[in-house]
């Protein structure tokens, strides 16, 4: 895909734009606000990466803002060092769809990053079944299959499974999980994600011959085949 | 009236004069104050008169100001040596492989184990960053009113996986609803954190257990009642004199040096309990530690308005 890095600090931007670039993606940087700002306005990209605090007195919220006055409606992913709670509802305010704040990890920010171009495509498209190889879940009445046997799971194990079948191929991280699981947005302390997974493995790949869940170092989880 | 006039004199020649001494002595400590010495004191007269009141109450003051800046003094020398630690273990793993690692996986390993280093100053940062933020009081305008069972079910149901996957059980008493105001997932947070604590301090077998009810308000009290929620385990338990620090950050009793934490927990779960107003009790649950958190259920306007038709 296409992705427009809008970044001043050019430790950060090398990192990110190497990592992209690694991952097959094409990058086009800029440096400052007024670039990014005119980049982001004139060409086409999948998904924009925008740091929020920008020199040349052009700041990330005014491109994000400008662009979605232009009903461009471009996914936007705001890199910020605000932590704040208070700065990632601006953010997300002003129409930003993701905020991964500094320091972050490159999978953290690659696994949001396509979850959010995936979100973007698959939106027109309303699901009621999910199938991964012989997994197989329905929406409406909740059944979850597998080999054609009948799984039987607690309520917050299917959205966990719903929540990674929908991401299927790609790499969910812990926090991608918290949020989307279970909306809490804090740091838990302990690996608490690691245990439901486990749990949830119990269930759907225990009893089967190869796993679906599978654990990506240093990363997260991937549902894959 | 004329022989009024020469009294009205002197008694506004004693008040100016008055102040003017008063004046000299808080210039005179001020001036101490700017360079940092909080010891000056006003001195009493001694005759228990207005001159005196006010010099009690500004030296009250600076006992305040002096005993803040105290803190902040020993929160910053905790700050810097809690992160030093974790910022030397990454600097001497890389220099350690920079010198003297001889293939590409030890580098790699070295690098990792650094990076960790500091995900975990950056952690330290972000619980230090979110006390002040909470003390600083902006988000009670986030407060709302719900219903504190099924917050408090939700927690649970994500911790109780981790109690169980540690052979812990915990044992929940709950009513059928118990009304709340606050910031709901900033006051989930706090629950996390005690729960968090209940499950690292047990040992394996133990049980936890989490109770919560509603105490109706006193006469004349100023609110509409308190919401009590208590979660005790009987693990190592706490001495009295570390439960007088357990909420100061950085604090790690000494027992407990051997497991993992930043020692920011309790902090994190009193600047939310006083933000809601409530109080943070901790207390031996002979054995082990019990943690109470008591919030007052601010009046609310409707039960104002019946309160007058009544
Ligand atoms: N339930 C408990 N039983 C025994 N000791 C406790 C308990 N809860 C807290 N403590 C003591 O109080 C200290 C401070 O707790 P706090 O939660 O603030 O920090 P931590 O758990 O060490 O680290 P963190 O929560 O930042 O990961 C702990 O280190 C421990 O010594
Ligand atoms: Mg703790």
């Amino acid at each position: 895909m296409r992705v427009l890095l809008v970044e001043d600090d050019q430790t950060v931007r090398n990192f990110v734009a190497k990592g992209l670039a690694e991952a097959g993606h094409l990058v086009e940087q800029a440096e400052d606000g007024k670039n990014g700002l005119s980049l982001a306005t004139s060409e086409k990209f999948d998904v924009i990466i925008l740091d929020r605090m920008l020199p040349g007195g052009v700041e990330g919220l005014h491109i994000l803002k400008t662009l979605r006055n232009q009903n461009n409606t471009t996914p936007v992913l705001l890199l910020s060092a605000l932590a704040d709670v208070d700065e990632k509802v601006a953010g997300l305010k002003a129409g930003g769809d993701d905020y991964v704040t500094k320091p972050f990890s490159f999978s953290e920010l690659q696994a949001r990053l396509e979850a959010l171009v995936r979100r973007n495509r698959n939106e027109a498209q309303p699901q009621t079944r999910l199938t991964i190889g012989d997994l197989e879940i329905d929406l409406l009445s909740r059944n979850v299959k597998r080999a054609g046997q009948k799984i039987e799971l607690q309520p917050r194990e299917f959205r966990l499974l719903e929540f990674l079948m929908r991401h299927a191929g790609q790499v969910v991280t812990r926090t991608m999980l918290l949020e989307g699981v279970w909306d809490y947005h804090f740091d838990p302390q302990t690996n608490v994600i690691d245990v439901h997974i486990s749990r949830l493995r119990q269930k759907i790949d225990r009893p089967f011959h190869h796993p679906l869940v599978h654990t990506i170092r240093n990363a997260g989880y991937m549902l894959q085949e | 009236m004329p022989q009024l006039k020469p009294n009205l004199y002197s008694f506004g020649w004693m008040i100016r004069e008055m102040f003017q001494r008063i004046i000299h002595l808080i210039h005179k400590s001020t001036a101490a104050i700017t360079h940092g010495d909080f010891s000056q004191h006003i001195p009493l007269i001694g005759n228990g008169d207005e001159r005196d009141d006010v010099a009690i109450a500004i030296n009250a003051m600076l006992d305040g100001a002096s005993q803040q800046m105290d803190t902040v003094r020993q929160t910053s020398n905790a700050i810097a040596h809690d992160l030093r630690a974790p910022i030397a273990r990454a600097r001497s793993q890389l220099e350690d492989a920079a010198l003297y690692a001889h293939t590409e996986a030890e580098l790699r390993t070295a690098i990792n184990h650094a990076v960790e280093q500091l995900d975990h100053v950056t952690s330290i940062c972000d619980a230090l960053l979110r006390i002040a933020q909470i003390e600083a009081g902006g988000r009670r305008s986030a407060f709302t009113r719900f219903d504190l069972v099924p917050a408090l079910q939700d927690i649970l149901e994500l911790y109780t996986a981790v109690a169980e996957d540690r052979g812990i059980t915990i044992e929940t008493t709950l009513p059928a609803t118990l009304p709340f105001h606050g910031d709901r997932a900033m006051f989930q947070q706090a629950i996390a954190n005690v729960l968090d604590n209940a499950i690292k301090f047990s040992p394996s077998g133990g049980t936890i257990t989490c109770f919560a009810r509603f105490m109706p308000p006193q006469p004349h009290s100023e609110n509409d009642g308190t919401i009590e929620l208590t979660i005790a385990d009987h693990g190592i338990g706490m001495m009295a004199e570390d439960m007088a620090n357990a909420t100061k950050r950085f604090f790690r009793a000494e027992q407990t040096r051997h497991i993992s934490g930043s020692g920011l927990g309790l902090s994190v779960v009193q600047a939310i309990v006083h933000l809601h107003g409530g109080q943070l009790h901790l207390a031996n649950n002979n054995p082990g530690l019990s943690v109470r958190i008591d919030t007052p259920l601010p009046h609310t306007k409707i039960s104002k308005i019946t309160d007058i038709h009544r």
